[in-house]
């Protein structure tokens, strides 16, 4: 008895103590600490003013480096606020965005810093602007969320209140506006690609879109809509729709399974077989290892789809661009009629706002698949990621829009890359834009016969395999590209019939044991 | 007798307690391997707590050995006799499903330096090498600063401007730059370790450390040996550390 009431006395202990610290983990919000500018300022040169300059003009030593650039604090425009449009932030916001950080941008979440350390550093940086010395703000008007959300109203307010001129029509940020879009400081800004709400300044949840939709973002072309719905409601419903074209949960990077189907493989990227296959997510970087680099990307990542029939081999990558570099001969029309009435023709050489394909400050977008030339026998030493090195080669596959096709080539290194010759080039391929994405399709089969220079897909292996993406309008060629380091391409391997005797053999072996042991029983009775 | 006595109840209870704790309790969340390790450690722990007496075993038992033989639970035993088996099955056809786990890339963080590197047309030795700039006390926080500024304008976006590994450009990245906070990187090394691999960067890596995949550039074509020396003297300011010293190896 006494042995019962000691073990329930040590869970329920143990049990406290778990419970407790699970509530720790979870207690937010701390009252504010007392203001104290001097730890405030101690603080932001420790950790801010690198980016955020000392004077808070945004202007600190890493700023050359990043974009979008680090927020100028002295004109006190705050991007993400739960007030009505043009008003200063909360110092909560503040807090807020201190504290999380900016997605898609260099900001970082400053978790490791206390909350009071966090606090006093709101007091500190609205030292920065006077206007919070004079002006007030307060907190917009919200409606509760509805029970259930009018998607398809959503997408019509999509275009009724033209989302779409800055966001594009399937909202990847490639809108007719977009390409003259400039922030308050004169910087560029590019519209937030809304299939990516990962990369939200002010967070990716419907409550974060609905908020911005009515409050608007202050310093960027983007306003506030507030006052621009019938109902009040309806800005859920938009924001609803906004966050439904992002997938459920920000994906992750998986090995590339190649999918073994029967029959011809397709040669199209717009082939609707591509719709049942699943899209591999694979992040990409600026290349900074070597020169020159690229600091300010603009391609963050690619989604790639792969099937073979055990002959062929084909790949389907997709990635989002704000713009088609060369412009299509549609599109240079468009805009020359747009430009319209004045009429000059586009390929007037003094007139800069009409892109010319090959005009020099330009490159053509393009993208790269890069396979080692042949596999590591110990199959775990690769070449270099960027381009391979002199000992060991890599084999690539280019689609550049310009060429509107795919070459095959070889390098052992930046700079040290040939394209084969016409006989060893049996890669095909096809790219298409549309609605701010490309879709870039490659093609060949498993074996070739240049066998020095290709490489010879195996099924059942793991290949590595790595990418790289140049936006041609952000001037990428070459070195300055996107890229990615070495991931696996795996081609599935038909299904051995062992899968289905193993599971047959447990059954077996299971029953039987159960049958014999209920006969002894019932012998024993 | 009260079912709180049994001690087949007292098993599940506990087991179900592990499971909770090592699953959410934990801050950081332990890796699956450790998850299981600490599992059947507490199994043995359990088994030892039910064969401790005669009475705890017997108690034990006796609901396993009802469910079998007691008629009165015919109908329970005829439930599990069939889940069984359709279990197993089913368990054992998602384990030959072939499941592609890329192979493990064994990767040495800390390969063994070189005992000289070249360094801009010279030649430098590492052995005994001590950071020339710490000895100067009297513009210590200069070499600091400075130091702070080049980080800034040349290691941040990779290694984060909490110096944690998660600058901006980390997520495209494999292996993920190091994580100078953490007590497995600058808090093991010697500075001159750090002045290798601040120089050469990942291409002059060993095989074994997976020279091809580390995004780490190799500095001294845009850092003077100074400049170097004086990021190192940040890195072990800003993270509060010590560089593990020669004298220490002896
Ligand atoms: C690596 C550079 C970097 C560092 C270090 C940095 N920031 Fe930022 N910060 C940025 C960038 C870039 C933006 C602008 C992002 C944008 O406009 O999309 C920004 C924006 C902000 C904003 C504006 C939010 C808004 O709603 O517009 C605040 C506030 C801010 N930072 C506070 C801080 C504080 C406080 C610190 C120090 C603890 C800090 N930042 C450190 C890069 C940095
Ligand atoms: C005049 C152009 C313009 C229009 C019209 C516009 N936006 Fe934006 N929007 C922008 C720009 C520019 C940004 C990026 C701001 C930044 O990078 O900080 C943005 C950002 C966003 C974001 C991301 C917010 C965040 O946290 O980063 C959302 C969501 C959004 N817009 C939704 C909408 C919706 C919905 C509409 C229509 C009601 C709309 N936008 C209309 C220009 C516009
Ligand atoms: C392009 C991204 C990138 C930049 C920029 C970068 N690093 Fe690295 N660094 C890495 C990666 C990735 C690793 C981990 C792989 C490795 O060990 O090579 C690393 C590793 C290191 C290591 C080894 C740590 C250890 O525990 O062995 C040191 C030291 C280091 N970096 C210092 C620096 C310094 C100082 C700078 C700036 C002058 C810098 N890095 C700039 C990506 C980068």
């Amino acid at each position: 008895m006494k042995k019962t009431i000691n073990l329930y006395g040590w869970i329920s202990v143990v049990l406290l103590i778990f419970f407790l610290n699970l509530n720790f983990v979870h207690a937010g919000e701390a009252q504010p600490p007392e203001k104290n500018l001097e730890v405030g300022k101690a603080l932001y040169q420790k950790n801010c003013a690198q980016c955020h300059g000392d004077n808070g003009d945004g202007k600190g030593v890493s700023e050359p480096f990043i974009f979008p650039k680090p927020r100028d604090f002295t004109a006190g425009l705050y991007k993400i606020r739960t007030t009505s449009g043009g008003q200063l932030p909360l110092d909560s916001d503040l807090f807020q965005t201190i504290s999380l950080g900016m997605p898609g941008s260099s900001m970082p979440a400053w978790q490791q810093l206390s909350e009071a350390d966090r606090w006093q550093l709101v007091h500190y940086i609205k030292t920065f602007s006077p206007k919070f010395a004079s002006e007030t703000a307060e907190k917009v008007v919200t409606t509760p969320k509805p029970a259930k959300p009018d998607l398809e109203k959503g997408r019509q307010l999509f275009q009724d209140l033209e989302c779409w001129k800055c966001h594009g029509q399937e909202g990847r940020g490639d809108g007719p506006s977009a390409p003259e879009l400039k922030d308050n400081w004169g910087f560029p800004i590019k519209p937030a690609d809304l299939t990516k709400n990962w990369t939200f300044r002010g967070g990716g949840s419907v409550e974060d879109i609905y908020m911005r939709i009515i409050t608007g973002i202050n310093g960027t072309p983007m306003p506030s809509f507030l006052d621009s719905f019938e109902k009040p409601e309806d800005a859920w419903d938009l924001a609803y729709y906004v966050r439904s074209l992002s997938p459920e949960n920000k994906p992750e990077v998986t090995v590339l399974r190649a999918k073994l189907i029967q029959g011809e493989l397709p040669t199209e990227p717009e082939d609707p077989r591509w719709n049942e296959l699943p899209a591999h997510y694979f992040p990409l970087s600026g290349q900074i290892t070597m020169e020159p680099r690229l600091f300010t990307p603009s391609i963050d990542s690619i989604f790639v789809k792969a099937v073979h029939n055990n002959k062929e081999i084909a790949f389907l990558v997709m990635w989002n661009d704000r713009t088609q570099d060369p412009p299509s001969a549609g599109a240079i029309q468009q805009i020359a009629s747009a430009e319209g009435q004045q009429s000059q023709p586009p390929s007037q050489p003094d007139n800069p706002s009409a892109p010319q394909p090959g005009s020099p400050q330009k490159f053509s977008d393009a993208i790269a698949i890069q396979f080692p030339v042949k596999p590591d026998p110990g199959g775990f030493i690769k070449p270099y990621f960027i381009m391979g090195d002199s000992e060991r080669p890599v084999y690539l596959w280019t689609w550049k829009a310009e060429w509107q096709d795919v070459k095959e080539s070889n390098a052992s290194g930046p700079f040290k890359e040939t394209l084969q010759n016409q006989e060893s080039q049996t890669l095909q391929g096809k790219g298409i834009y549309k609605n701010g994405q490309w879709k870039v399709l490659f093609k060949r089969a498993l074996t070739t016969d240049d066998k020095d220079h290709d490489y010879q897909f195996e099924i059942g292996k793991f290949i590595p395999i790595a990418f790289s993406a140049w936006d041609g309008s952000n001037g990428e060629t070459e070195l300055k590209r996107s890229l990615s380091t070495w991931y696996y391409l795996f081609l599935e391997t038909p299904r051995p019939i062992s899968q289905y005797l193993y599971p047959i053999a447990a059954f077996l072996l299971i029953a039987g044991a159960e049958v014999w042991f209920l006969k002894r029983n019932s012998r024993r009775q | 007798m009260s079912i709180l006595r049994s001690s087949f109840v007292h098993a599940i209870l506990l087991l179900v307690i592990a499971i909770l704790i090592f699953k959410y309790g934990i801050h950081p969340p332990i890796p699956q391997s450790l998850f299981l390790l600490y599992l059947i450690i507490t199994l043995f722990g359990i088994f030892l707590f039910v064969s401790s007496s005669e009475e705890t075993w017997k108690s034990f038992l006796s609901p396993i050995h009802a469910t079998l033989y007691d008629p009165r639970f015919r109908g329970v035993r005829a439930v599990i006799f069939i889940v069984l088996p359709v279990l197993a099955t089913y368990l054992v056809y998602l384990r030959v499903q072939p499941k592609i786990e890329p192979p493990a890339e064994l990767r040495t963080i800390h390969p063994a330096p070189p005992d000289t590197i070249s360094f801009r047309n010279g030649t430098i030795k590492l052995q005994g090498l001590g950071n020339p700039l710490r000895g100067d006390k009297e513009h210590f926080q200069e070499h600091v600063n400075r130091g702070k500024v080049i980080y800034f304008k040349n290691c941040f976006y990779c290694h984060g401007d909490g110096l944690n590994g998660e600058g901006h450009f980390a997520e495209g990245l494999n292996p993920k730059p190091a994580n100078f906070t953490d007590v497995g990187t600058i808090a093991q090394l010697q500075e001159s370790y750090l002045f290798w691999r601040i120089a050469k960067g990942g291409p002059n890596l060993p095989t074994e450390a997976t020279p091809w995949n580390s995004a780490m550039p190799a500095w001294e074509n845009y850092l003077t040996a100074d400049e170097i020396w004086s990021v190192i003297l940040y890195l072990y300011e800003a993270t509060g550390y010590q560089p593990r010293k020669w004298e220490q190896d002896q």
